[in-house]
């Protein structure tokens, strides 16, 4: 234990090495400079959330009066005709879509792993 | 006021980029000193340090408090550190334990014939001379106060290796003193 003792302390006077001066400064600077360059949203977030909120809401209500709506008590009856290549091309983006999401989530995930 | 970090953390996240600055100055040289240990040249060493303190803010909303922040800052380190050298961990070897009874002169009595300058520089080339695992260890262990658990996680060698490059390490670093002083003492004479 006292060999412990006397090898951390020589360790500490003798073998802490120290930056630059200018390393602190350097440092701030660098985090001032990322703080300007950080992509800043379009929209409030506050906003945003509100109309997520509302979004939801909305789309939970309509869910809801579909399931005891009958067809005929719909005003007008709108219903569009797509051609099936458009349907086609609508499932291939979305596949593409989700790839394309899910590999940019796992490159994500790697490097905040690697961060921490 | 002597902040505690749990405080500091939460004034920076609150959004005083400045109180980051009490961080930094903790930090900076033990940071410094195990970059430095790693890659064993100033100016890479200060720019991964300088790196490791820019990512930890940039993080530190991450930062969960599961361990010790120096522990996580030091991971940053050791990561950041890493990927400048291009690998991903350090190289590891079994090591046989095989502990004999540590003999060397009193290294105070001949350190005590120097300045504190040509101590520093002494040690500082001891460290050198070491193998890169047993400074790593030896810099983690007594420098950056890490327990042995703590240095398993970050270095990826296993414990009952760490103890044995902690031993060597230690025995390594005191035979290359001696060495170094006692030919400065005979070139000296």
């Amino acid at each position: 234990m006292q060999e412990d003792k006397n090898l951390k302390s020589l360790l500490s006077k003798y073998a802490m090495q120290e930056p630059s001066e200018e390393f602190d400064n350097n440092i701030m600077q660098l985090i001032e400079k990322s703080k300007l360059t950080q992509p800043s949203f379009l929209i409030n977030r506050l906003l945003l959330r509100v109309l997520a909120g509302l979004f939801a809401i909305i789309s939970i209500a309509l869910v809801a009066t579909s399931f005891f709506a009958k067809p005929k008590t719909y005003p007008i009856n709108f219903s569009i005709s797509f051609s099936p290549d458009l349907y086609k091309q609508l499932f291939s983006f979305i596949v593409a879509f989700w790839i394309v999401m899910f590999i940019n989530l796992w490159c994500n995930k790697r490097n905040k792993m690697a961060i921490e | 006021m002597n902040q505690t970090e749990q405080q500091i953390i939460d004034n920076i996240l609150a959004g005083n980029t400045n109180a980051y600055h009490a961080l930094v100055t903790r930090y900076r040289n033990m940071v410094f000193t195990l970059v430095y240990n790693i890659l064993l040249n100033r100016e890479d060493a200060e720019e991964i340090a300088q790196d490791v303190f820019v990512k930890a803010y940039k993080n530190l909303a991450s930062f969960k408090g599961a361990s010790a922040f120096s522990t996580w800052l030091y991971r940053i380190a050791v990561n950041t550190a890493l990927n400048k050298k291009k690998i991903k961990t350090f190289a590891t070897s079994v090591i046989e334990e095989n502990f004999e009874h540590e003999q060397h002169t009193d290294i105070d009595d001949l350190m005590n014939q120097y300045e504190n300058n040509d101590r520093k520089k002494f040690v500082q080339i001891a460290m050198e001379q070491l193998r890169e695992d047993e400074r790593i260890c030896l810099t983690m262990y007594y420098l950056n106060e890490l327990q042995v658990n703590e240095i398993h996680e970050l270095t990826g060698f296993s414990i009952a290796n760490i103890k044995v490059l902690l031993y060597r390490g230690r025995k390594n670093l005191y035979c290359q003193l001696e060495l170094l002083l006692k030919t400065e003492i005979d070139n000296l004479i």
